[in-house]
């Protein structure tokens, strides 16, 4: 069997989260240890064992189980025990989701689903953070300068902000221009949009009659 | 913000911009970004057109998210039993400290009324900027 990133794409991996976060919540006590089990095992095949190895998480699922035994009840620390259970299956399935999907995948499904321009829109947005800083420090070092923080503090506050956003978008606006010169349309969208191959859709059909399977055990 | 679903586009950018910065990948700041976008839109939604009132709707009702966030997520990873494990200790901690139940709904209700004043404050002040920043680009 090859590497399943490589054969489940997108919509196989989203798939796999909602029916993590859908069976962790309707699976009553018990019946959350198969959907670790499997949440493990899927992110073991597609990511390694890094996610599965992060102490963070165990630690978070840990510390969920210690609190819950400091409540008097009998039953209380196997409430304690699958509410830990659950919030590691779900943190664990949307840690791996994270690691296996880039932000360009993600960009793409969201402009198949009406947000046309988004991958284009996120790199404007990181590209323009080092820009955004030097004008607001820019903008700043002029008003302090010019005394303006003596008096009147919150309308140099308000000017500052005006020139910190007025500026950045006027940078914003050169990208967006020196693009569409290059023929570039932001609102084309990024490709086709991303649509589930045959894998996906036969891994969909099996993670509902396992989903069904343990709900009905 | 004169085109529609503005706010909502403008969420989803910041919730992947965040995804990109150092700390990674965090549900709950993910979860809360979006969420309060599209509580946004809702505000300006409900306004009709781009107006001071829209605003301060808007920046209210994304507010109004924060503190109902936590116990959301709570209930998401950990299940309604966390939630009911927690209302039971409140009431514990109510009846040692001498507490009547009632002042615990005058507290939230206060805490609710501190949170939608404080986001209509930033809508107000969020047209202003909207308004200067408009005018210094038309120069």
């Amino acid at each position: 069997m090859g590497n399943p990133r490589r054969t489940l794409g997108l919509w196989g991996h989203l798939a796999f989260l909602l029916w993590t976060l859908a069976l962790a919540t309707l699976a009553p006590g018990a019946k959350v240890i198969p959907v670790l089990g499997l949440a493990v095992a899927f992110s073991a095949l597609c990511a390694g064992w890094r996610e599965v190895r992060r102490w963070r998480l165990w630690l978070f699922a840990a510390s969920v189980l210690l609190v819950t035994s400091f409540v008097r009840g009998k039953d209380l620390y196997l409430l304690g025990l699958w509410m830990a259970l659950r919030a590691a299956s779900i943190a664990l399935a949307a840690n791996t989701f994270a690691g296996t999907v880039s932000v360009v995948e993600m960009a793409r499904l969201c402009e198949g689903w009406g947000l046309r321009g988004l991958g284009f829109a996120v790199g404007v947005a990181f590209n323009m953070l080092p820009t955004i800083r030097e004008t607001a420090e820019e903008a700043f070092n002029a008003m302090r300068l010019r005394g303006g923080f003596k008096c009147h503090r919150l309308e140099a506050l308000k000017m500052l902000l005006v020139a910190i956003v007025a500026g950045s978008l006027r940078h914003g606006d050169e990208i967006v221009s020196a693009a569409e010169a290059r023929a570039f349309n932001p609102e084309s969208g990024n490709g086709e949009p991303v649509r589930p191959t045959p894998f996906d859709l036969a891994f969909i059909a099996v993670l509902v009659t396992v989903g069904l399977a343990i709900l009905a055990w | 913000m004169p085109r529609a679903r503005s706010a909502r586009f403008m969420g989803v950018v910041v919730a992947m911009l965040k995804a990109l910065s150092i700390g990674g990948v965090k549900l709950g700041p993910l979860i809360a970004i979006v969420a309060e976008s599209l509580l946004a839109e809702l505000g300006l939604a409900l306004a009709g057109r781009p107006s001071r009132l829209g605003f301060v709707l808007a920046g209210s009702l994304a507010v109004l998210w924060c503190p109902f966030h936590k116990p959301l997520v709570g209930s998401i990873l950990l299940g309604q039993t966390a939630y009911k494990m927690l209302l039971g200790m409140i009431g514990r901690a109510a009846r040692l400290l001498g507490l009547d139940a009632r002042h615990g709904m005058a507290i939230m209700a206060l805490l609710l009324l501190i949170h939608i004043a404080a986001g209509g404050a930033a809508g107000w002040l969020a047209w202003d900027l909207g308004g200067a920043v408009r005018d210094r680009l038309a120069r």
